[in-house]
């Protein structure tokens, strides 16, 4: 009588066809290279079979043991039939899809962690992930609609000078995602420097550091999804049209293509299914290819120098821009007059105003010299300036007496603190992070007030 | 110009991208390009941990093989050979067990339908039922080589069992020998530790006096939870530091009912503190008592056949067993184990034999035999003794022992 595991002790062995050690199976993949298992058959089960591989063929059956955690419910119970509890996969899948599913389990599982979710209430565990199947989907169909049928260049035909600003940026930030991933997921071989498959090299603190997979999927979503559809297309939206210039026409839909199609080679191996939909639908694509067997993304992308950066001062800008809007609660739809004032940056501006423009929805100019009265501000990286003139968009007495009153019951209240703080009874007798603490906040207070009253100063005059 | 849908709908691509993976034989893993045997490409493989064969997908499984696919996935990316086998196990009892319930629906048991019969019926409920799971698996997308799909009862794994077996026997790793196992009297199997689920239930500590041989006026008196196994004793032991009773080892004392004498051994085992500080040793019903057997060279005669049912040991009176359960009822009718006993009493009770029963501040452990769906080990819990006696129903493995005949 042989319990379970003198079976399942031989399974990298015997599968591939041992006994018989001329099998080519066996020449061929043993040793194999990660088992993925939970850690309660460690002994059971791993163990042997690493006793099994030294018995037999003198090699542990594989170099790298996965160890994961469990899925658990919202009170980290373990789910189990009898609690009730579960989720049970065929009902997510036909609810959100295969997709969805595999992205929850994935983005939730820190390294030798377990996932949560919650068996009563599915939409909370796994719509994050239809979501993003919806949104790489919704990208996917922008994409196919801009780019037309026309072939698009290979990116590595394009001549580098050529790139603007925005395809400078989102060229190192796919680089930078690609590196991101590569790391999060370390080499394929932790006991070599370099990985046989295609040489890539690995420094010895990452070596064994590898396969965060909850890392490398935010890495790739952040990616898509705050960098190449929040930023890069609508910035490239004006470029690709039939009346656009043709010249950067046709390097705007290379970069275009070339990080869309990176971007769901990355995202593949969690969410293959509709990552394969959508690249088989590329332009350029040829029937009986598959994005399963295509090759993973390499470094590179970007010209060397860094410039791409300076698209940040565009962003930051637009973000400037909208964060007024937020605040005086002016409606999205209205067109904004914007000024920037930028004493060491003007030719950034200046080349990307209408993409500010678009992209917050502003009628941008930019200038030096004085700002004009009535303008919210907002100072941006380096020194630049963004000016909203506000008259006519709000109620600018109305904002000025409520800014006013603001500021005085912020004097008020530093007033009292710096008594307070003034007084060496109090210091000497209070604590001494209650003390620290007070310090902290007076210096806050007296922050904000310069903020404040610069507000009003521009806003109201005085 | 391709169009795509407004709405992303998976139930409509996921279906057809599997199918067209599988059409283009996506997964499957060519050994010839495999480096390692003069290919272009380096392997890269994961084994599948095997769900049983009968299992059904649950979010547990859905973690680990996506785990596994994502992996693989990124591995073939890579430019690998990359290869994942897939494969299911056949689960020995807890398949069996529900081959079983389906025979007894018709109200049969596996005897009645024979041993070859049984095998097939077992083949055809996996043929029929088995292998939904690896289903379940491409339905979440799994990338596994399903030409090479591997099962652990298959002529192949079967054939490298009895290699490793052969194999480790003749280095000397394996060898014939006696052990105490967990038995099941329903199945008529031994279970593995890992197969065998372990329970509390309430006992009792029965003090029983064994006169000492040739001086009836004196007598060691025993504790045990197992009085039923005292037909086999072959000793009783004391430990060498407990000075009430070290003026008695190497003596020996009269067994009640059976009227033999067995010795009186010092070991370890004896504990001061527990009970009366003498144990029985009966080496083929109890683990620890089988460890103490072969320190001291006893012998190890078996007096609860595989049925569970009482059989003669020491060559003794068959109604012995008989006499025992009436003389233990007298004292604690409602005993489930007693109950047990009784089934088989008949004849007046013998003499010699006192019985005090005490009941334990602690729970005690003991168990009827009980195999169930695998379950992990539950150890009796910390409660009283150190030592727990958590064994079942013991046989010698029929296989190398010629005395179950």
């Amino acid at each position: 009588m042989l319990d379970t595991w003198f079976s399942s002790w031989l399974w990298p062995l015997s599968t591939l066809g041992w006994p018989n050690e001329q099998a080519r199976d066996l020449k061929a993949f043993y040793p194999t290279d990660v088992l993925v298992t939970a850690p309660e058959i460690l002994f059971f089960w791993v163990a042997r079979m690493i006793m099994a591989g030294y018995a037999f063929l003198e090699r542990a059956p594989y170099h790298t043991v996965y160890l994961h955690g469990t899925a658990r419910d919202t009170q980290h119970r373990r789910m189990s039939k009898s609690l009730g509890n579960g989720v049970d996969p065929m009902d997510v899948v036909s609810l959100y899809g295969a997709d969805a599913f595999r992205w929850t389990l994935i983005a939730g599982l820190g390294i030798g962690a377990d996932v949560i979710l919650d068996p009563a209430d599915l939409e909370k565990s796994f719509s994050p992930g239809r979501n993003f199947a919806t949104k790489l989907w919704n990208i996917g169909r922008f994409l196919l609609s801009n780019l037309g049928d026309a072939p698009v260049r290979p990116l590595v035909d394009i001549d580098r000078r050529r790139f603007a600003l925005p395809d400078l940026w989102v060229l190192e930030r796919f680089d930078g995602a690609v590196a991101e991933c590569d790391g999060a997921l370390g080499p394929l071989q932790p006991t070599k420097a370099a990985d046989d498959a295609d040489g890539r090299h690995w420094r010895a603190d990452e070596r064994y550091a590898g396969l965060r997979l909850n890392e490398y999927a935010e890495s790739a979503r952040r990616f898509v999804w705050n960098e190449l559809a929040d930023w890069y297309l609508e910035s490239v939206k004006g470029r690709l049209g039939a009346d656009a210039e043709p010249n950067d026409r046709e390097v705007a839909r290379a970069v275009l293509l070339h990080v869309f199609d990176g971007a769901l080679r990355l995202l593949h191996p969690v969410v293959p299914f509709i990552t394969e939909a959508l690249w088989q639908k590329l332009p350029g694509r040829k029937p009986g290819e598959f994005l399963i067997r295509a090759d993973w993304p390499r470094l590179g992308a970007a010209p060397d120098g860094g410039r791409g950066k300076e698209f940040e001062l565009v962003r930051d800008a637009v973000l400037a821009v909208r964060q007024i809007r937020g605040d005086y609660n002016v409606a999205p739809g209205k067109t904004l007059d914007v000024i920037i004032l930028s004493p060491s940056d003007r030719r950034v501006y200046d080349d990307n105003a209408s993409t500010i423009g678009r992209l917050a929805r502003a009628r941008v100019t930019v200038g030096s010299g004085a700002a004009p009265e009535s303008a919210a501000h907002a100072v941006l990286r380096g020194g630049s300036e963004v000016v909203v003139p506000l008259a006519g968009l709000i109620d600018v007495d109305k904002e000025c007496q409520r800014l006013r009153g603001e500021l005085e019951a912020l004097e008020k209240q530093i007033v009292s603190r710096e008594q307070r703080l003034a007084n060496p009874k109090y210091v000497e007798r209070a604590p001494e992070h209650v003390v620290r603490s007070d310090r902290a906040t007076l210096d806050e207070m007296i922050s904000k007030r310069g903020q404040l009253s610069e507000k009003v100063r521009t806003l109201c005059g005085a | 110009m391709p169009e795509l849908p407004d709405r992303y709908d998976p139930s409509i691509t996921e279906p057809a991208v599997y199918a067209q993976w599988l059409g283009a034989e996506c997964f499957a893993a060519d050994a010839t390009r495999s480096s390692r045997i003069g290919g272009d490409r380096v392997p890269f493989t994961i084994v599948m941990p095997p769900p049983n064969v009968t299992g059904i997908l649950h979010v547990g499984h859905g973690l680990t093989y996506t785990v596994q696919d994502v992996l693989i996935r990124w591995a073939r990316m890579r430019r690998t050979e990359a290869l994942w086998v897939p494969g299911t196990d056949h689960a020995g009892i807890a398949t069996q067990n529900v081959v079983e319930r389906l025979i007894a629906q018709e109200g049969k048991t596996r005897f009645d339908v024979g041993r070859s019969a049984f095998v097939s019926r077992t083949e055809a409920f996996v043929e029929e039922k088995g292998g939904v799971i690896l289903k379940q698996l491409r339905a979440i997308g799994a990338s596994a080589d399903w030409n090479r799909t591997a099962y652990t009862l298959s002529p192949e794994l079967s054939r490298a069992v009895r290699e490793s077996f052969v194999r480790l026997y003749e280095r000397g790793l394996i060898y014939k020998g006696h052990r105490v196992i967990h038995w099941c009297p329903r199945c008529l199997t031994s279970l593995s530790d890992e197969e065998a689920e372990f329970q509390d239930e309430p006992g009792a500590l029965y003090h029983i006096n064994y006169p000492l041989s040739g001086d009836a006026a004196r007598y060691l008196t025993i504790a045990t939870t197992r009085p039923e196994t005292m037909l086999a004793d072959v000793a009783v032991a004391v430990n060498p530091t407990d000075d009430r009773y070290r003026s008695l080892i190497g003596k020996t004392v009269r067994l009640p009912i059976v009227h033999i004498d067995i010795p009186v051994v010092a070991d370890e085992y004896a504990d001061p503190e527990f009970g009366t500080g003498v144990v029985k040793i009966t080496p083929a019903h109890d683990a620890n008592d089988f460890d103490v057997g072969q320190r001291h060279g006893l012998p190890a005669p078996i007096v609860i056949d595989e049925h569970g049912r009482m059989r003669e040991a020491h060559g003794s009176d068959p109604h012995s067993a008989r006499a025992l359960g009436g003389r233990l009822r007298l004292l604690d009718g409602e005993h489930p184990r007693l109950e047990h006993l009784t089934a088989a009493l008949v004849g007046p009770p013998h003499s010699g034999l006192v019985l005090r029963r005490l009941r334990s501040a602690a729970e005690y452990h003991s168990l009827p035999g009980r195999c169930g769906p695998l379950s992990p080990l539950r150890r009796a819990g910390a409660t009283g003794r150190g030592r727990a006696r958590h064994l079942v129903l013991v046989v010698a493995l029929a296989a190398v022992d010629a005395r179950l005949a």
